[in-house]
């Protein structure tokens, strides 16, 4: 991680997207270091609300979450802003899945998550 | 009317027991029978037929009724009691009602009156093996449909186990991180202490759901009635083209009333494996007559599994050592050097059995012995 990236990241807020309460929990621990400020939600719902209140840079979210799942919300949000920058987290059989809704994402990465593969991938939407 | 040789190629494997007490009738439709069938069992009375059907495989009874010592109706009740699935022809020299109600009793399929005529016998013998040919595509299809879902219901097993450790390394993953961002994050030390243990405890649990995934791999293999007869000609069917380009011959003997019940893929497995080792070694040892005996018997609280060829024997260097991982019957091009470590450990853990490897004229032995034992128990 260069300290160009740190200081570029470090300006963005983001909304962390999972029904693993334990995902949030680590993500919990990691994503205020990384970045400016990180909101989490367990489902699409939950999700949409936060976003109606806050001014989000960049959503990573799961695919399938109770209630509501990942491209549902994100084509809901893209409705309000069609220019928001959306990263899908997948696990290692929903690859397909995302490939064919490549209008709803700007880029995607296969689970397990680590910041190293968070940064590549953000590398490639700012 | 079929000829000879349309039966003969609807005959396949199946075997006939052949029962008439007049030497000249039998003589001449013995002849017929052996020109359609493979192998055909001969007896002058229903005595001789139930002592032949106790050491022989019987598909289909064509018989007399009235003969000497026992008839041909007592002879097909007991023979029914053992092969319930027989497919049964009577021959009678008498048009009695008497003879017809019996018949129904016993599910006789085909009825011919004396003197035989051709045709009559061929019809009868076409029809029978038309049933016999869709039963055992039948069993066949139902064999692999139990195998599909097998692999389905494994692959669900596999998603799941890949689902949880992903999460549990996307947590391992993160938790390095945080230690390995410690300065920037000017985490405190009680922190890093938590996020290790948390990452520890999510290890643990990889560890734990890889165990409970082989429990439930182990007990999906539920042990099953075996039909050795369709098992071994099911295992034998993979190497047919090889069979024939090297000429090797195959005998197979196989107790009859074999009660059984087992891990049917882990059992085909073993034998596969042994079979392509001795196929392997008839080739590369280039044995002219190759010949792979398979004998399968219960022999006392034992089922005991024989499987030897002529195609030189193991050699002396590794034969304390072929049952050890990494050692190679074969060329060390060639073999891998598991395949006899597996089949020794699915037989030993697997199976609760054992297993043995011996060199016996000019070839060599393998030998397996499960413990018999009756579903119930």
């Amino acid at each position: 991680m260069t300290t160009e990236q740190k200081v570029k990241y470090k300006e963005l807020t983001v909304l962390f997207v999972d029904d693993e309460k334990l995902i949030i929990e680590a993500m919990n621990d990691i994503l205020p270091v990384l970045f400016k400020k990180a909101f989490f939600a367990l489902n699409g719902i939950e999700a949409i609300e936060i976003y109606n209140d806050n001014k989000i840079d960049i959503i990573i979210t799961d695919l399938n979450m109770p209630k509501m799942g990942g491209l549902e919300m994100v084509s809901y949000i893209k409705t309000i802003n069609k220019e928001q920058k959306t990263l899908f987290v997948s696990g290692h059989n929903e690859v397909e899945i995302i490939k064919e809704s490549k209008d709803l994402c700007d880029a995607y990465i296969v689970k397990p998550i680590s910041y190293k593969v968070l940064f590549q991938a953000l590398e490639k939407i700012f | 009317m079929m000829t000879i040789q349309q039966l003969s190629s609807l005959a396949s494997n199946f075997t006939v027991l052949y029962a008439e007490d007049d030497k000249e009738i039998r003589d001449n439709i013995q002849e017929t029978l052996e020109a359609i069938f493979t192998n055909v069992y001969v007896a002058s009375n229903g005595t001789e037929g139930i002592e032949l059907s106790q050491n022989n495989h019987i598909d289909i009874i064509i018989s007399d009724i009235k003969m000497p010592v026992c008839n041909g109706f007592e002879m097909i009740k007991t023979i029914k009691k053992n092969y319930p699935q027989v497919a049964t022809i009577l021959l009678t020299g008498y048009n009695q009602h008497d003879y017809l109600l019996q018949s129904i009793e016993l599910s006789i399929n085909k009825y011919l009156i004396k003197p035989i005529v051709k045709d009559k016998l061929f019809g009868a013998i076409e029809d029978i093996l038309y049933l016999l040919n869709s039963r055992e595509k039948y069993k066949k299809e139902q064999l692999c449909l139990n195998k599909d879902i097998k692999m389905i219901a494994i692959s669900k097993l596999l998603n799941n186990l890949a689902h949880q450790w992903r999460q549990s390394l996307s947590i391992i993953n993160i938790s390095l991180d945080l230690v390995s961002l410690n300065k920037t994050a000017k985490i405190e030390e009680e922190n890093i202490q938590s996020i290790v243990l948390n990452a520890q405890k999510h290890i643990t649990k990889m560890d734990d759901i890889l165990k409970d995934v082989f429990q439930e791999y182990e007990n999906s293999q539920k042990k099953e009635y075996v039909d050795f007869h369709l098992l071994i000609n099911h295992c034998l069917e993979k190497f047919q083209t090889k069979f024939q380009k090297y000429s090797i011959g195959i005998q197979i003997n196989i107790q009859n009333n074999l009660e059984y019940f087992l891990q049917i893929d882990t059992f085909s497995h073993i034998v596969n494996n042994i079979l392509e080792n001795a196929i392997d070694a008839i080739i590369l040892n280039k044995i002219k007559k190759g010949i792979i005996s398979i004998h399968i018997y219960k022999q006392e609280e034992f089922l005991n599994l024989d499987i030897s060829d002529n195609a030189g024997g193991i050699k002396k260097s590794i034969q304390d050592e072929i049952f050890e991982p990494y050692t190679t019957t074969k060329n060390s091009y060639i073999g891998t050097g598991l395949g006899l470590y597996i089949v020794y450990v699915l037989t030993t853990k697997s199976l609760q059995g054992m297993i043995s490897a011996v060199n016996i004229n000019g070839g060599s032995k393998f030998s397996i012995s499960l413990p018999y034992r009756i579903k119930s128990l």
